[in-house]
């Protein structure tokens, strides 16, 4: 089973996985920020380097950010990341990252479904 | 340290027990289903990547945050009995459900739930909200039977099952009802077939089916609008004001979900819901569904067993259209028990059964009062508890220092006056609340006097408390700068040509928007509606006017306070002047509860409501205007010569100054109104801490909702000077000086504000007052030289 490292914000996607509870899949590693604008470039790369197949980052829907843009900030990163892994020879796929609400679960089940975990 | 009874905890009732447990009142939340949250937890977030601002998020955290805050007890399956009023208090006698769990001693171990034998205990957990509920009705306690299995099973023994302890009474000093509302029940229109016709559901049923998948069996996906609203033929003629909002939400999510879905939303006059609706409407519109303006007559099963619609287009054509779904957008209305609660508690009630006015000492909020909104509701709830709380004893809270202890064990001293500028209807009633709670106030004006832009529109306008007690008021006086942040503002005045430093702590702005006049056609006869208005009622031109025309929607959608301002001036030149009058809108926007009675009253007096499409122009004719609008049924061009048009002042695209928001730092919307399109932020929150914003400078017209945001305002700007002490929490920033190289990327990222330079030091530093703690200052530091501690 592959090691994912979720990045969430303790706004909505931490609140997500919390609700999951047990049966959250034991091979997703959770680090809580307190807002994905938070999240710096070097973090996510770091984690790659650290032999995380995948990482993703779960932020709040676009305009729902309760710091006003830290969402787009984080989107903007992401994208910086990806081209520094093509740049690097790796696969854009290895970071990932998605909008959803505090009330998502579904929507997180079918991410980690799409993304193999589960 | 007072009591205050809470009948109902749905949102609006979290909201208000929130806001008062938050000002050292004691609640009791009295709620007769077995769970928390009323309707709004099986609602589901109709967000796509984007948030389309419906608020369940935002109720989901409120609720949470009632189950666990200290000053509040949550009584689930309660009903009351009887209330009696003894002087100034009430004695509320209870009845609690047996068995019951006791959210105290509760640690969600769910071990109840498996030892239950009818399987009554359901677990809610969704959005930080967890809680265990018993269903009472299949309980075996219900039939008389012993069981005990849950009480038995409890580690923390929390479940109480004591029999003869079910009645308990209370002694509170105010009641706050607010009981909610109950969906329309669409069997009630037996012609949509729905409980018959396989495929045929109603919203509320779409809703909790979206909070768990995202995708639905069908394809082709229809909703169908004012289903309970909007019609005389039931009774029920009057906006439900939240359908069109969540059907174009809902259809935008399925589309976005499933791009082939196609979705058509079949309504009468789409109604507006949202500061930038109109942009969200035309974004939805974009994506791909589709609007089509008529409602079916019929509803029935074809051949495959699909939902057939029939349909009467404006032309008189009739057709029939085939769908995988039809939604039946059902509206709002009062509980069907609402009789025995207004016995109760001696409320009165309109004629459709919604609670009007409620005795001294009980107040009525949220949908058992009108249709509304989630966010709407915790507007207007909070507002309910600024009124109560002004009318309670004072409680021990009020009496705490005014000294806030910063980082480093340094006290801030919090500065006890709030500025409020602008002195409109908005500015004042803010100012007059502010004042009222023991706060001084300075009121800063532009203008030479009070009272802003507001004009009457007769006897039927409302009455506006003018008066400004206990407030200081600066005319002729301008913001020439601002420095500091949250709790230590320094604002730069200018009176003519003198100039002062006033320092305050709070700073709340209703400057209102600039005078529109740019926009307005340069023809004779034609101005802006509200001018009109006065040039009219002073007799100004010699001839009374014998036709007049109202045009609404030119370039922009409009809200529903132009339509009831253009409503009130028909009438009022049709009854006083006996003109003919015209209006000319786009689309009738009735979303508040009696506009759709001002606009049969409109009808009725002979007013003409002419709805056209594309743009609409005006052309000199002899000493009249021609207006020249496209009739979109007729598909023809109308032409009517009027001697006065009068153009709404809100379509003319009015702006908030743009100096001020620069000044302040603040962030506005698409429509650079001030204030984020964001749900954390409604009603009054700006991106700066101790920054508050209300009336048309946030977008919003509409005199009743202004009035409320006001009165919370108030409210938040007394509880902002009134905290014992900022709550230092962890992740405040921490600047290290050897890394800094003063970029200022950090204090142009701070959505707050709250990153300076401190000049001595040669350092960025934070400013922990404002500091929210988000941590996007340490993620764009390029020098990596920012840590959250």
């Amino acid at each position: 089973m592959s090691k994912i490292v979720a990045f969430c914000c303790e706004n909505s996607g931490h609140k997500v996985v919390e609700s999951l509870g047990l049966s959250m899949p034991s091979n997703v590693d959770i680090r809580k920020i307190p807002c994905t604008g938070r999240l710096e470039i070097a973090q996510m790369l770091a984690e790659i380097e650290q032999g995380a197949e995948k990482v993703l980052v779960l932020a709040c829907p676009l305009d729902n950010c309760k710091y006003v843009r830290g969402n787009q900030r984080a989107a903007k990163r992401v994208a910086a990341a990806k081209n520094a892994l093509r740049d690097a020879g790796l696969s854009e796929d290895m970071i990932r990252i998605e909008f959803m609400s505090s009330l998502d679960k579904h929507k997180l089940k079918a991410v980690f479904v799409e993304m193999g975990v589960i | 340290m007072s009591k205050v009874l809470v009948l109902g905890a749905g949102i609006a009732g979290c909201s208000a027990a929130l806001e008062l447990a938050r000002q050292g009142h004691r609640v009791i939340i009295v709620e007769r289903s077995p769970a928390i949250g009323g309707k709004v937890i099986s609602y589901c977030c109709k967000a796509t990547d984007e948030c389309s601002r419906c608020g369940v998020c935002v109720a989901h955290t409120a609720i949470s945050e009632t189950m666990t805050h200290r000053g509040i007890i949550v009584l689930t399956g309660t009903h009351v009995c009887s209330v009696v009023k003894k002087g100034e208090r009430f004695t509320v006698s209870l009845r609690q459900d047996r068995p019951f769990i006791q959210r105290s001693k509760c640690d969600n171990c769910g071990l109840c739930a498996e030892a239950c034998p009818e399987k009554c205990i359901t677990r809610y957990d969704r959005g930080g909200l967890v809680y265990y509920a018993i269903d009472h009705s299949r309980c075996r306690r219900a039939d008389g039977k012993q069981c005990r299995k849950c009480v038995a099973a409890c580690p923390n023994s929390a479940i109480v099952d004591s029999a003869g302890s079910e009645n308990s009474v209370i002694s509170v000093d105010a009641v706050i009802v607010a009981t909610g509302h109950a969906v329309f029940d669409a069997r009630l229109k037996p012609e949509y077939g729905y409980g018959r016709i396989d495929g045929v559901i109603t919203g509320e049923e779409l809703e909790s089916v979206l909070s768990f998948e995202t995708m639905l069996g069908a394809k082709n996906i229809a909703f169908v609008q004012c289903v309970g609203s909007r019609d005389p033929e039931l009774g029920r003629n009057y906006c439900s004001s939240v359908c069109c909002a969540y059907a174009v939400r809902m259809a935008r999510m399925l589309r976005y979900a499933c791009p082939e879905n196609s979705v058509t939303i079949y309504g009468i006059d789409i109604q507006n819901f949202d500061k930038t609706f109109s942009k969200f409407r035309n974004d939805v519109l974009a994506e791909g569904v589709q609007f089509v303006r008529t409602v079916p007559s019929s509803i029935f099963s074809g051949p495959d067993s699909r939902p057939v619609m029939r349909l009467e287009g404006g032309d008189g054509m009739s057709s029939e259209a085939v769908h995988d779904m039809v939604v039946l957008s059902v509206g709002l209305g009062p509980q069907p028990d609402a009789n025995i609660t207004a016995d109760l508690f001696g409320l009165t009630r309109d004629e459709w059964g919604f609670f009007v006015s409620a005795p001294k000492g009980v107040y009525v909020t949220g949908t058992c009062a009108e249709p509304q909104s989630i966010t709407d509701a915790m507007a207007s709830a909070r507002a309910t508890a600024a009124d109560a709380i002004s009318h309670l004893p004072a409680a021990t809270s009020n009496t705490k220092p005014l000294k806030r202890r910063g980082k480093q064990g340094k006290n801030i001293l919090l500065n006890q006056l709030s500025l409020v500028l602008g002195g409109g209807v908005a500015g004042i009633t803010t100012a007059r609340g502010i004042a009222d709670r023991g706060l001084d106030v300075m009121l800063v004006e532009k203008s030479d006097r009070i009272g802003g832009r507001f004009v009457s529109t007769g006897a039927n306008s409302p009455i506006i408390d003018l008066t400004t007690d206990g407030v200081e008021i600066r005319t002729n006086t301008e913001v020439q700068a601002v420095k500091g942040s949250a709790g230590a503002f320094t604002v730069f005045l200018a009176t003519g040509t003198n100039t002062c430093e006033v320092k305050c702590g709070a700073i709340v702005i209703c400057t209102g928007t600039e005078a529109p006049t740019s926009r307005i056609t340069e023809c004779e006869g034609v101005m802006s509606l509200a001018a009109m208005c006065r040039a009219v009622e002073k007799n100004e031109r010699k001839n009374r006017p014998r036709v007049v025309g109202i045009v609404l929607d030119q370039f922009v959608e409009e809200t529903k306070s132009s339509n009831e301002f253009a409503l009130n001036c028909a009438i009022r030149l049709r009854n006083m002047f006996r003109s003919e009058v015209y209006v000319f809108c786009r689309e009738v926007r009735v979303n508040a509860l009696n506009l759709e009675l001002l606009y049969d009253r409109a009808r009725d007096a002979g007013v003409n409501v002419v709805r056209y499409s594309g743009a609409i122009d005006f052309a000199p004719v002899g000493d009249q205007v021609a207006v020249v609008a496209l009739e979109p049924v007729l598909r023809e061009t109308i032409t009517v010569n009027c001697d006065l048009v009068g153009v709404s002042d809100v379509g003319l695209g009015s702006r908030p100054d743009e100096s001020l928001i620069d000044m302040f730092g603040l962030t506005t919307d698409a429509q650079g109104q001030i204030q984020d399109n964001n749900v954390h932020f409604f009603p009054e929150m700006t991106n700066r801490l101790g920054v508050f914003v209300v009336g048309a400078c946030r977008g919003q017209y509409y005199l009743a909702d202004v009035l409320r945001d006001a009165r919370v305002t108030a409210l938040s700007v007394s509880a902002f000077l009134g905290a014992p002490h900022i709550a230092i929490t962890e992740g405040t920033p921490v600047v290290d000086a050897n890394k800094c190289a003063l970029c200022l990327t950090c204090v142009r990222s701070c959505p707050h504000g709250a990153m300076t330079i401190d000049q001595d030091k040669r350092t960025a530093v934070c400013m922990v007052e404002a500091c929210r703690h988000c941590g996007i200052c340490a993620g764009e530091c390029p020098a990596g030289a920012i840590e959250l501690r």
